[in-house]
């Protein structure tokens, strides 16, 4: 039964990709979505079932349940002796590298699948709304099934090798997509801009795989994430571990929009708005987190890796949460808050704990609902604005789209993490995690004075003590928490408030609220938005235990962390305060936000201008690479073409131009050489008779 | 072999010599120079039936045969000489004649003369055939589309030849290679027709010669009702496949010429 | 060499002239039919080989194949002929050597050589009826148009320099 639901989950949308890509343009044109949604609903089906159908066994205590489907790649006895301090084979393992493709279920990718599906099937049921009069109706939901069929790959993955390529094929289809609108320039930039962007990630991933192979003569999961392999190599070369886990994260970090690689997501917001909840909000995006959480055998035993993760994970929540205050458009404020709650995901899993990571698997989760539920009723709006997004065009538009409004406000609520939405239950329990490593002593006592495993380490790569270090951060987060509750509720009062109704003239006939093709989808996800959290997460614990299948030990570090009240308690106080401002400034129409902008003066402009990244990277990178591609074109010019090329291909020219005026045209002249050269051949052929 | 050729080439020297002066290029039509290569042409023809070309080697040296074109001192010898010098120089007054006209008279000039080289070899059929068809249709065509063409008689470009020197050495290579290759096989090969073929044709002057060589049966169907027979039974399929040939020419001919172009570009 | 030996000799070395006669004019001669005529006259060799052989033999197959190439030889001539109507309408001219598109790309077309001092051969002057009657009435741009260019100077030229 399971095999067979592996086997299904990919190939439904696959075969609706292969049927609308080849039967799309002609036949189907506007009924290309009804194949991707229904791959899209089956698959869906499927990876709800798969949920029930892993039970774990004594034998098998994951249930994770591998279909190998062919082999890739199989290479004997690699050559990679000589490297000092490895050993080819690794742990124990055969060397030289055979891959096979695969698919491998177990909770963790299941719990992936059943949410990337559900959210695939609600867009795509949305975008048929939304999308309605496009030009390349069927290229896009072409592109959407493949794009669920390269994620549910990369969500299947067995080995690193397997999940590097989906990894890429999901950055392709992420390319097509924010480049869907081709003809505008901002789109086709942005999609390159995305593109080029991930390859440095990508390229630091490629490393790490290299490096897994080379240490552990495999890239399967289940070899590789085998807790003796791992313990072997730590035993020879532990600074091998946290190399191979912070090239992982480089990988993670450009395709999950981090710090210093977050500059394309914002403008990946060019792209169709489905596409953007879809993709750029709920799935691609937190592919990274996907993978550090699949790694986590290995981040658990580099407590270096973890603090640069959580360093990052804190410095990018807060400078997505600072630049989203100032921004104008709907969508792009979305995009910054999926920065900054991608941010937070990184921190729970920059705790090491398990309880950290099973918080950021589920912030991914309920992130992935609200946060397509708010992309999705942005589009709404934006379909309804006829495609202005700008929040200065518009207001009062609560009565206007009540549906929309009302779906939106769960959403919102959600995000800022009020109980008892779905949002405050996974942030909580990732401040909770990153509290308890600010205070290490009070867990330890709280576990009878049970020595942890891992070595405290008494000073991290950044100047500062372990739980000093953990404590800023928790502070951080605290504070980013508050300004997420802020620029939600502003982008929300903004759009629905702040006075009379208004409607930009680009709206035409469009000012009302959507189809229900498109409010149901918002319906449905409200309500994942609202109960998820109180359904599945700490109060139950239905989540942890599913995860702790795959994750040996998250259950039982769940249930013994239960939920921290004070955490709680200041989380929740901070995020009303955060509405309650928002609430004050612009709930009505007044001259307080100007004012209080004008007050903090530079910090206003440095938010509006994104802290200026855009600009050292165009100054430090981009510039520096133009000026040495010219340099280099003109080498190129002079050395290669003009040398080497053209010095070369001039010799056999010149050569050619000595019997060029042979070829007179006449034909006559073409016989006389034939039968002249007959003659003679004839006539040599004749005296040698004799 | 070396001899030999050599000799062929004392024949066909000045024949081709006297073909690439008489070509035209650019002079008047009765330049003297074009005298001497007609002049030279008739040497060479005279040289080809009296040279003993053959005398020195010995082995091919036979009772009557010294000259390339030996043959025994009868009537059909005579004729044969003389239709065969018409032909020769027919040709070649007609691929240097200035006027194309000219040059279609002198072919079927050429035609006359190999109609009676024909009747000569029995090939009574072939020849009035040959006469019928070529000089009666394809020439007259021709004529017409040079009228057509071509009103006012010599052009430009008929007054020029294009690399008169290397035809004409292509020209000598290409018949000094030919003839020497005969001479080779004629030297080497059994001689005589082989034993059991069909009949020849009889004819009154082929007889003569027949009866001379006294190895010629006599056909059950000696005239052109044998060679109608031949057509019609044994090489059925070819006539079929001839008139299936001859019917596609038509029809492609109607295409190709009946295709109507407004085209009034003039290429340089 | 016997006699028949002697015979067949004769007609091979006649075919043998024949066809490189055809050839030495095929490959110099520049007017279209002209060439052609210099083919025919090449078949006409090859015709006169088979004829010989047939004579050796005492059979018929060597006519029968002349018989053939004769026929080749008539529809060979139609499409050719019609070609060179078509080829005339385009380029005006019997010429070949207009023909050169198939030449290097940077390759000037041949030039024809300069003419003589030698006088050139003007069309007949035909005796005409003293003209009586009215004389037709002549359409403007009928007459004339017609007539090749090549042609027109050659004419022009010979009657300015008769003249």
């Amino acid at each position: 039964m399971a095999e067979f639901l592996v086997r299904a989950i990919p190939l439904c949308p696959l075969l609706a990709c292969l049927f609308v890509a080849l039967a799309g343009a002609r036949w189907l044109k506007d009924k290309s979505h009804l194949p991707v949604a229904l791959g899209c609903a089956l698959s869906c089906a499927c990876s709800v079932l798969l949920l029930f159908s892993l039970p774990p066994s004594p034998s098998n205590p994951s249930g994770q349940k591998t279909v190998k489907l062919y082999q890739w790649m199989e290479v004997v006895e690699p050559e990679v002796a000589g490297i000092p301090g490895y050993q080819p084979g690794g742990a124990g393992g055969s060397p030289g590298l055979d891959v096979w493709i695969a698919l491998r279920a177990d909770s963790l990718s299941a719990t992936m699948l059943a949410m990337l599906t559900f959210v695939a099937t609600l867009v795509v049921v949305y975008a048929s709304g939304y999308m309605h009069d496009d030009r390349a109706y069927w290229r896009f939901f072409a592109i959407v099934a493949l794009f669920v069929f390269s994620m549910i790959m990369l969500v299947l993955s067995a080995s690193f090798l397997q999940l590097f390529v989906f990894w890429e094929a999901v950055g392709l289809c992420s390319y097509l997509l924010i480049g869907f609108w081709y003809e505008k320039p901002e789109a086709a930039a942005a999609g390159m801009k995305a593109f080029v962007v991930n390859r440095i990630g990508d390229f630091g991933f490629a490393a790490g795989v290299f490096l897994i192979w080379v240490t552990f003569g495999s890239t399967d999961f289940a070899r590789v994430l085998d807790g003796q392999a791992i313990a072997d190599v730590y035993q020879r070369n532990p600074y091998l571990l946290t190399t191979i886990c912070l090239c992982l994260f480089t990988g993670a970090i450009g395709k999950s929009a981090q710090f210093p690689l977050h500059v394309w997501l914002p403008d990946a917001m060019e792209g169709p708005t489905p596409v953007s909840a879809l993709i750029h909000a709920a799935t691609m995006v937190t592919a990274g987190v996907y993978l550090v959480a699949r790694c986590t055998p290995l981040y658990q035993l580099s407590p270096t890796a973890q603090e640069f993760v959580a360093v990052i994970g804190a410095i990018t929540a807060l400078l997505a949460a600072l630049i989203a205050l100032t921004q104008n458009d709907l969508k792009r404020v979305l995009a910054y808050s999926t920065v900054s709650q991608l941010g937070f995901m990184f921190l729970g899993l920059g705790t090491g704990s398990l309880v950290g990571v099973g918080g950021a698997m589920f912030h991914l989760v309920t992130h992935a609902f609200f946060k397509a539920l708010l992309f999705l009723g942005a589009g709404s709006v934006m379909h309804a604005m006829g495609g202005v997004i700008d929040m200065r065009e518009f207001r009062g538009l609560k009565n206007l789209m009540p549906q929309t409004h009302t779906t939106f406000l769960v959403g919102a609520l959600a995000l800022a993490g009020l109980p008892p939405l779905s949002g405050f239950w996974s942030k909580d329990t990732i401040l909770g995690a990153v509290h308890e490593q600010a205070h290490p002593h009070a867990v330890a006592a709280a576990a009878d004075g049970e020595t942890r495993a891992e070595p405290v380490v008494a000073t991290t790569p950044f100047g500062m003590s372990r739980p000093s270090l953990y404590n800023l951060l928790y502070w951080i987060g605290t504070f980013t928490a508050f300004l997420t509750a802020f620029y939600t509720f502003r982008a929300f009062f903004l759009t629905f408030y702040n006075g009379p109704e208004k409607v930009p003239h680009a709206a035409g006939h469009h000012a009302h609220e959507s189809p229900a093709v498109m409010c149901r989808p918002l319906w449905i996800l409200a309500v994942g938005a609202a109960l998820l959290g109180l359904l599945f997460g700490h109060l139950t614990g239905v989540f942890d235990g599913f995860l702790g299948r795959t994750i040996p030990g998250l259950a039982e570090a769940a249930h013994e962390h239960g939920i921290n009240w004070t955490v709680a308690l200041v989380s929740t106080l901070v995020a009303l305060a955060g509405v309650a401002l928002a609430w004050f400034m612009y709930k009505e129409e007044s001259p307080v936000p100007a004012r209080v902008a004008a007050l903090a003066g530079p910090f206003t402009r440095l938010s509006e201008n994104r802290f200026y990244l855009d600009e050292v990277y165009k100054t430090l990178v981009v510039r520096p690479l133009e000026a040495l591609s010219q340099v280099s074109r003109f080498a190129d010019w002079l050395l290669v073409d003009g040398a080497l090329v053209t010095g070369v291909s001039r010799i056999p020219s010149l050569l050619g131009q000595l019997p060029r005026p042979i070829q007179n045209g006449l034909v006559q002249f073409y016989a006389l050489a034939m039968m002249l050269a007959t003659a003679v051949l004839m006539w040599a052929l004749l005296s040698k008779q004799t | 072999m070396a001899q030999f050729s050599f000799r062929v080439l004392g024949a066909l020297v000045p024949l081709f010599l006297g073909i690439f002066l008489m070509l035209p290029r650019g002079g008047a039509d009765r330049s003297p120079i074009r005298w001497l290569g007609a002049a030279l042409v008739v040497l060479s023809l005279v040289l080809l039936v009296t040279f003993p070309l053959t005398s020195a080697e010995g082995a091919v040296a036979e009772s009557s045969g010294t000259a390339l074109w030996s043959l025994p001192q009868t009537l059909s010898c005579y004729t044969f000489h003389a239709l065969a010098f018409v032909s020769v120089a027919a040709a070649a007054l007609m691929i240097t004649a200035r006027n194309p006209v000219y040059s279609a008279l002198w072919f079927s000039m050429v035609l006359l003369s190999n109609s009676g080289l024909y009747l000569l070899q029995g090939a009574d059929f072939l020849a009035a055939s040959t006469i019928i068809v070529y000089a009666g249709a394809i020439v007259v065509t021709f004529l017409f589309v040079i009228m057509l063409a071509q009103p006012n008689g010599a052009a430009r470009y008929d007054r020029f030849a294009r690399e008169g020197f290397l035809s004409a050495l292509t020209g000598l290579l290409l018949s000094g290679v030919l003839i020497a290759a005969l001479h080779l096989a004629m030297r080497t090969e059994p001689r005589g027709p082989v034993a059991g073929l069909a009949s020849r044709p009889a004819d009154s002057v082929v007889t003569i010669h027949s009866a001379a060589n006294g190895n010629s049966l006599l056909a059950t169907h000696p005239h052109v009702g044998g060679l109608g027979r031949m057509l019609f039974t044994e090489q059925v399929v070819s006539v079929e496949i001839t008139g299936l040939l001859l019917l596609a020419a038509v029809v492609g001919a109607m295409l190709i010429a009946g295709h109507r172009t407004e085209e009034t570009h003039v290429r340089k | 060499m016997s006699g028949n030996d002697a015979w067949l000799n004769n007609y091979l070395v006649l075919g043998a002239l024949l066809f490189s006669l055809g050839a030495v004019g095929f490959l110099t001669r520049r007017n279209l039919i002209v060439i052609f005529l210099c083919a025919e006259l090449m078949l006409q060799g090859v015709s006169t080989t088979l004829v010989g052989f047939s004579g050796f033999h005492g059979t018929w197959g060597g006519q029968v194949t002349a018989i053939f190439s004769l026929s080749l030889a008539a529809a060979e001539a139609g499409v050719a002929l019609a070609l060179f109507v078509v080829l005339f309408k385009r380029g005006f001219s019997l010429d070949v050597s207009i023909w050169s598109d198939l030449r290097e790309e940077d390759q000037p077309p041949v030039e024809d050589e300069p003419l003589g001092d030698e006088p050139v051969e003007t069309p007949r002057q035909w005796p005409h009826l003293a003209p009586a009657g009215r004389l037709p009435e002549r359409r403007p741009g009928v007459s004339g148009e017609q007539v090749p260019r090549r042609e027109a100077v050659a004419a022009g030229e010979g009657v300015a320099r008769n003249g």
